[in-house]
């Protein structure tokens, strides 16, 4: 169900009114996050440009490591994802930094090194190295052991 | 994650299906962010929109057409949308210090619910600009229609993506006017402009005609000094000798506003070399 213009403003509205009543945090991401389908559907329409320049806004001023430092990587993902829809090139390494360290720090290091290389458009390289057999984070017992 | 607006929507409908109510119920019970998103929602919902049967697309069209045939000239006046209020929030030493403004924002709303139509007045910080968007479902609908402030007599033409600039209009004045929106009462759409640039002296002409058999005549030339486009409005429903008129053309993203066509006609430069020229005529 894609909203009318005049449906489309109200939700706006509305989530401006809840965006301003949490004026930090990773809630504010979220949804702006969740409302991004919204948008999107619109994208098209060049009489919306309005909405999305008030919204990349939103999302400017509601990105910050800090805000990123508790969320779990599934929240992180969302965030990516319109991060790169509509973030700048610093705004998508921020989330794309917090979404390797949430990885990492859950044991996931495959999917933190995968994170780090598609930011940095290495991805073939990475895939290489893990099908490869390669051990991304060697246990630390094992290096220097006399062979 | 939070649940979707649609979601949202179709749950305050109680359209919602089984499994996915459950879903959005729990995460309500749960999410303080979405309740009072939905509160919002509640107070501010277009009732009905969701329970319309879907048109299929050839009658879809010629309702479109019927329909924007009907608002040919209107005068459409805006009414301002209440802002949602904020939920009452006791922030805590831990949530930080609010936010500064942000960079692009809107100052006001206004709404129209037939035609529907949402025009806001924009502010960007960090430029100091200020401008008005008219939001249509149907893109074309927003696109070079006058944006009328009785208040202060001023008329601003949209360009083609609804926007119209505001740098001249005083900041005191804004947030307190009055707004209408006035659709032309005759378009046409000249999608082929044919020249040769290489050749400075040529003429040519053609005859533009509306659905409705309003007509004009177009007649090109190309002299040394510049391209002259002359029109020749050959007949105009609804429209008598007596209205005064005014008459747009658009060329690119330049609008050039004619003087009051003198026995019928009217004539402009063309600034560059544009692809296709369109003209909006308004009665005043």
């Amino acid at each position: 169900m894609t909203l009318s213009s005049l449906q489309f403003a109200r939700a706006f509205g509305a989530l401006k009114a809840a965006l301003a009543a949490r004026p930090v945090g990773d809630h504010r991401l979220l949804a702006l996050a969740a409302f991004w389908p919204n948008l999107a559907a619109h994208r098209a329409n060049p009489s919306y440009q309005s909405y999305l320049d008030e919204y990349t806004a939103l999302f400017a001023e509601s990105l910050a490591p800090e805000h990123l430092a508790d969320c779990p990587p599934e929240n992180l993902a969302a965030i990516r994802t319109l991060a790169r829809e509509i973030g700048s090139p610093e705004q998508r390494e921020t989330v794309d930094l917090a979404l390797a360290r949430a990885w990492a720090y859950a044991g996931e290091t495959e999917r933190a090194v995968m994170v780090c290389a598609q930011g940095a458009g290495e991805v073939a390289a990475a895939k290489e190295l893990f099908s490869s057999g390669a051990d991304a984070n060697p246990p630390m017992t094992a290096r220097g052991r006399p062979s | 994650m939070h649940v979707n607006v649609t979601d949202l929507l179709l749950f305050l409908d109680g359209k919602l299906s089984g499994d996915r109510r459950d879903v959005v119920q729990g995460h309500l019970a749960e999410c303080e962010f979405c309740r009072e998103f939905l509160e919002g929602l509640q107070d501010t919902q277009v009732v009905g929109e969701s329970d319309r049967e879907p048109i299929p697309p050839p009658a879809m069209q010629l309702r479109d057409r019927i329909y924007n045939e009907a608002l040919r000239g209107r005068v459409i006046p805006m009414t301002p949308m209440a802002p949602a209020a904020p939920p009452q929030e006791y922030l805590l030493a831990a949530d930080g210090r609010p936010e500064e403004r942000p960079a692009v924002e809107c100052l006001r709303e206004y709404f129209s619910e037939s035609p529907e139509m949402v025009l806001r007045v924009m502010r960007s910080a960090p430029d100091r600009r200020q401008w008005v968007q008219l939001v249509t479902d149907d893109p074309r609908q927003a696109a070079h229609v006058l944006l009328r402030l009785p208040d202060i007599q001023k008329e601003l033409l949209t360009d083609s993506a609804g926007r119209a600039d505001l740098s001249d209009v005083a900041d005191a004045d804004i947030e307190a006017l009055k707004w209408e929106v006035k659709l032309p009462d005759v378009s046409f759409t000249l999608d082929e402009l044919a020249y040769d640039p290489d050749r400075t002296e040529y003429g040519g002409e053609t005859v533009l005609e509306s659905s409705r058999a309003d007509r004009v005549r177009l007649r090109f030339e190309g002299k040394t000094e510049g391209k002259l486009v002359t029109l020749e409005f050959l007949n105009l429903v609804g429209i008598d000798e007596k209205d005064a008129l005014r008459v747009y053309v658009i060329e690119g993203t330049e609008a050039h506003a004619l003087e009051a066509p003198q026995a019928g006609r009217a004539s402009f430069r063309l600034s560059g070399s544009p692809k296709s020229l369109s003209i909006r005529l308004f009665k005043a």
